[in-house]
């Protein structure tokens, strides 16, 4: 029992013996260049997709504004005294 | 040249390359050196680096300087060598499973990492795998906590604030760290000895 606790501690105290290893250069190398290679992945996307983007989403912001002045069209041309209330009753009696 | 947080901050805002390259030469090897301990293979532990340092790059206009440049850099270092070992863990456990439909035979578990650590001395290679291996079996915080004080010669209050933890919570983390690492070798041992 007692040699097995001694051989457990000897164990743990052979962390202590793990060294600081030194980066290889080849890594460093790998580290350095990590700017240019993000810049180049910037780089490589196509400037037409970018185009394509950009216009995809001034055409999505167009149609919000035009769907928005049709609703606004809409609800000035509905008699401002009927409510929301009104409207649910006469639904109601209809029913 | 040595650069307080202060200073590093103004360099960044000024020349971010320049600035990415003093914190390649002041922190690749602390880094590499936190990723091959948890992750003990030298190659994986080189990728698992490169990655931590791309992070560092996309995401050094974030950094203000809330936390210190050290403790933010070496929480990427953990969050990716965490996220590399569940990954392969994820691997390992489909790949039992599979084993397991194909075979009933007893099926020992090996490590799908194959331990190559160049910090190991030959002569305790054998003990410092099967230390490892028991390492392995602690729950993820209590791993992590042990292997930054005894291995990487961390203080409790660098873990604490590396782990967003209080230093007693380090403590008591550790304690029960040493406890069951005690226990899984003793009966390693008495195994062996049979």
């Amino acid at each position: 029992m007692n040699e097995e606790r001694n051989r457990a501690e000897d164990t743990m105290n052979v962390g202590d013996h793990v060294q600081r290893v030194t980066p290889s250069n080849d890594l460093m190398n790998r580290l350095k260049a990590i700017p240019s290679k993000v810049k180049q992945g910037y780089d490589t996307i196509p400037k037409r997709v970018v185009w394509m983007a950009a216009a995809s989403i001034v055409l999505l912001i167009g149609l919000n504004f035009l769907s928005l002045n049709d609703y606004n069209d809409s609800q000035s041309d509905t008699p401002s005294t009927e409510t929301v209330d009104d409207s649910y009753f006469s639904y109601m009696k209809n029913v | 040249m040595h650069l307080d947080d202060q200073s590093f901050l103004e360099l960044s805002r000024k020349n971010k390359d320049r600035a990415f390259n003093y914190l390649v030469d002041a922190y690749s090897s602390k880094v590499f050196n936190t990723c091959i301990n948890l992750i003990r293979n030298r190659e994986d532990a080189e990728d698992v680096t490169q990655e931590v340092f791309t992070a560092v790059y996309l995401s050094l206009d974030t950094f203000g300087g809330d936390s210190k440049l050290s403790t933010w850099i070496y929480s990427i270092a953990l969050n990716k060598s965490k996220e590399f070992l569940r990954k392969k863990t994820r691997k390992k456990r489909s790949g039992m499973m599979t084993t397991l439909e194909k075979d009933d035979s007893h099926i020992v578990p090996t490590a799908t990492i194959e331990f190559d650590h160049p910090g190991v001395l030959l002569e305790n290679k054998e003990r410092t795998q099967i230390l490892f291996d028991a390492i392995d079996q602690l729950a993820e915080n209590q791993k992590i906590a042990y292997t930054m004080h005894k291995i990487e010669g961390m203080s409790y209050s660098e873990i604490a604030e590396l782990t967003e933890l209080s230093v007693s919570s380090v403590e008591s983390l550790m304690f029960r760290a040493k406890k069951k690492l005690q226990q899984l070798l003793e009966d390693y041992y008495k195994e062996n000895e049979k």
